[in-house]
């Protein structure tokens, strides 16, 4: 055996269920020829290890020949149907894609929810509607604003906004129309948008659209700056060519 | 991995031990194996590559006595055709062995 290094047993057990997939398609390959299928119904494995506590995490280190005193760890796959599978698994709600290593906290956090059970932004909503104090549960300083603007930078971070075109339209007053995808999202945040460094007013706003009224008595230039704060997490700045 | 050792996908079937159906010589009766349990001392060799561990295992190496043994671990493995899971569903709730022939 060469290097022996200390391993987690969630990394161990997902490799685990991996090569167990392969070895049912690798059964399924060879059934062919006995027309019969086999499935694997329950595979065990017990496994000779030294568990280690360092960093705050649990390890196991494979025992070596001639050691004594090791630790049996007994893991235990056995089969499920997908129907058993979501009739097991809890519904997820259409936010709770974020997991916790997409919210930008530092690692001791991280861990310090991961020992209460917390994966997933989904979790963390949970404990917020149960009133858990997170603080005390985690003994930090931890609390659900600070978080929830971490998570809301997640998620914005991961669906930006993105501006497709700018036209400007003519009627009473010129209005500069900004169109696109994932803009004005937050219904609670109201646009900010700054026309060639004068503050310009915001007439109407949506996911698709933005659209701002260019200051009475200004016209615009051949290059104009406009800045558009979406939300606190989404600021853009565009150069409008006339 | 060390090359005595083999991935568990390639590992684990080889010790399985199924065999093509058995017909008696009019072909009147047909015998197949409907399901098995095997359970074996493996060694095993687990190398850490970033985050993931990747599994090596061979069944014990040398059949000799030498004055270090090496390390054991036990290998279970239950495996079932899909006629047998379909016909008797309720060996699996009792525990039953799966093991043994089925005309």
């Amino acid at each position: 055996m060469t290097d022996n290094r200390a391993w987690r047993l969630e990394d161990f057990v997902d490799s685990l269920v991996v090569e167990l997939d392969k070895t049912r398609q690798t059964l399924a390959v060879k059934a062919i020829n006995t027309q019969l299928s086999y499935s694997v119904k329950e595979v065990s494995l017990d496994v000779n290890a030294f568990p280690t506590y360092t960093d705050g995490s649990v390890r196991f280190t494979t025992a070596q020949p001639g050691e004594e005193g090791a630790s049996k760890l007994s893991i235990q796959l056995n089969s499920i149907t997908d129907q058993q599978v979501r009739a097991t698994t809890r519904l997820k709600s259409v936010e709770a894609g974020t997991s916790l290593d997409e919210v930008e906290v530092d690692a001791g956090t991280r861990q310090k929810l991961r020992r209460i059970g917390v994966n997933s932004v989904d979790d963390l909503q949970e404990l917020q509607a149960r009133n858990v104090d997170l603080g005390a549960a985690t003994d930090s300083d931890i609390d659900y604003g600070q978080l929830a603007r971490k998570i809301q930078k997640a998620r914005r971070g991961r669906s930006g906004p993105a501006i497709d075109a700018v036209s400007l339209t003519r009627e009473d007053e010129p209005v500069l129309l900004i169109e696109g995808s994932q803009l004005a999202i937050d219904p609670t945040f109201e646009p900010v948008a700054v026309l060639n460094g004068e503050l310009a007013e915001v007439l109407s706003h949506g996911p698709a659209h933005v659209s701002v009224a260019v200051p009475a008595g200004r016209s615009l230039a051949a290059e104009n700056e406009v800045v558009i704060t979406f939300d606190p997490y989404a600021v853009v700045r565009v150069n409008v060519r006339t | 991995m060390d090359e005595a050792f083999r991935p568990l996908p390639e590992l684990l079937p080889e010790l399985l031990p199924l065999a093509e159906p058995i017909s008696t010589e009019d072909g009147t009766i047909r015998t197949v194996i409907t399901g098995c349990t095997v359970q074996t001392p493996v060694e095993l060799d687990l190398t850490v590559t970033g985050g993931s561990v990747v599994i090596g295992g061979a069944p014990p190496i040398y059949h000799l006595e030498t004055s270090e043994t090496p390390v054991f671990h036990s290998l279970r493995l239950v495996v079932e055709s899909s006629e047998a899971a379909e016909t008797s569903p309720a060996s699996s709730a009792s525990g039953a062995d799966p093991g043994g022939v089925a005309p």
